[in-house]
């Protein structure tokens, strides 16, 4: 016999959860707008959002652009290729880990990739100095680790607020052409900004 | 177990005292005592159970949890467009681990300290058939320090999910601990939606964890106890 009020208890509750496809989640990625179209060139060319998940591509079997990637020993910058929003209950901060994607020329050099956030979308400032993204190690040093993303850039995205990402690859290391890579990027939205 | 063995658990043990039962000395006796019994509901029971936004609360994941279950304002977790998250926001994403600290808040208003755990969950959103392929999504609810108290956020893989395998947590008599929640679900190519981005697919109407408070300690898991959370009703 109990001694108090209770002794055990056990209730069944409950759970109702959604899983949405990438444009309508918690937190959304989707193609971004251009300067003159929405979605704009690049995130229309790059970004397949035809699946449950966003994918991108940069190789010759993308049949939307006529390039076949990245040029050799040079820093290619794609513009507005995402847009990410906040459609959770709080403020997050924003990071992007590259790390997975690991593109090297075969002589152990290692083409640098990146995202930045450089444009907010509801209020149309430019933020060009939030640079949101981690990616492998060297040789851009623009590219680094980010250890402390809330010193070193995570970008605080505010509750509804969406930012546009653009990309950067820098391949000025690069002793080869013809080498291609596929692997994850990782979205991070983290109340702590801590990796 | 559900609300009827539930009801029929208090009883027992109110009307307890009341109870004679039959010796050798006589063959047959039969007393009426008077018990009183009640049967509360979720927000004013012995335990509580009830959203981190009741009242004075302000927890933003609260809005993930309502008390609005019949009968008895039984709790229900609804990740699933939820009233409280930004417009346009309907669901988790797909290959995505989520966390929401502080959802909801369990009291102990009994006699006994208590260990309380709440069954995980695995979901099948497309369960595998003719042009299905599965995918999975699992729920994991984990003993929290309260949103406020930890401003920060606990990380997916550092929480203490109390399943009763791993952990159970702690809640003294007369506190509140919270509750967050884990969900982890698994790549986009395994759900029916796949050809349509904006489509969303829901868990099985139905799915119901168990929560359960215990006074006896099993011993298989780890007692964790994160304290008070600041805010408290």
């Amino acid at each position: 016999m109990g001694t108090g009020a209770f002794t055990s208890v056990e209730a069944d509750r409950t759970v109702d959860v959604e899983v949405a496809g990438d444009s309508s989640a918690y937190l959304a990625l989707r193609k971004a707008a251009g300067p003159n179209a929405d979605p704009g060139a690049n995130s229309d060319a790059y970004v397949d959002d035809s699946g449950a998940e966003i994918s991108l591509d940069f190789t010759s079997s993308n049949a939307s652009v006529s390039g076949n990637g990245f040029n050799p020993n040079a820093v290619t910058e794609v513009d507005d290729l995402l847009e990410v929003q906040n459609q959770g209950t709080q403020s997050a901060y924003l990071s992007v880990d590259t790390a997975n994607l690991d593109l090297s020329d075969g002589s152990g050099n290692q083409a640098g990739v990146g995202l930045a956030v450089v444009a907010d979308e509801t209020t149309g400032s430019n933020l060009n100095d939030n640079i949101a993204f981690d990616s492998s190690t060297t040789p851009n040093p623009d590219v680094g680790v980010i250890a402390d993303p809330t010193v070193n850039g995570a970008y605080e995205l505010t509750q509804g607020e969406s930012v546009h990402l653009d990309l950067t690859v820098d391949t000025t290391t690069f002793d080869n052409a013809n080498v291609s890579t596929s692997g994850t990027i990782t979205f991070i939205a983290d109340q702590s900004g801590s990796l | 177990m559900n609300r009827r063995q539930l009801l029929v658990g208090l009883g027992g043990l109110v009307g307890g005292g009341g109870v004679i039962t039959g010796t050798s000395a006589f063959t047959s006796v039969d007393a009426d005592r008077q018990a009183n019994v009640q049967v509360s509901d979720d927000v004013n029971g012995f335990l509580q159970i009830y959203p981190s936004d009741r009242g004075s609360l302000d927890q933003p994941n609260g809005t993930f949890a309502l008390s609005n279950g019949v009968p008895g304002n039984q709790l229900s977790i609804d990740i699933n467009d939820a009233s409280g998250t930004a417009t346009g926001g309907v669901g988790v994403g797909v290959d995505s681990q989520y966390v929401f600290d502080d959802v909801f808040r369990v009291r102990n208003e009994g006699t006994q300290d208590v260990f309380v755990q709440v069954d995980s969950l695995v979901v099948d959103t497309d369960p595998a058939g003719p042009g299905n392929t599965g995918g999975e999504v699992r729920i994991d609810f984990f003993a929290s320090q309260g949103a406020d108290t930890n401003a920060t956020g606990p990380s997916f893989s550092g929480a203490d999910v109390i399943d009763g395998v791993n952990n159970e947590l702690t809640v003294p008599v007369g506190t509140s601990r919270a509750i967050g929640i884990l969900i982890e679900t698994v790549d986009g190519s395994n759900y029916d939606g796949v050809n349509n981005p904006t489509g969303t697919v829901n868990a099985p109407p139905g799915t119901t964890t168990t929560i359960t408070a215990d006074a006896a300690d099993d011993g298989g898991a780890t007692n964790v106890d994160p304290g008070t959370p600041s805010d408290t009703l």
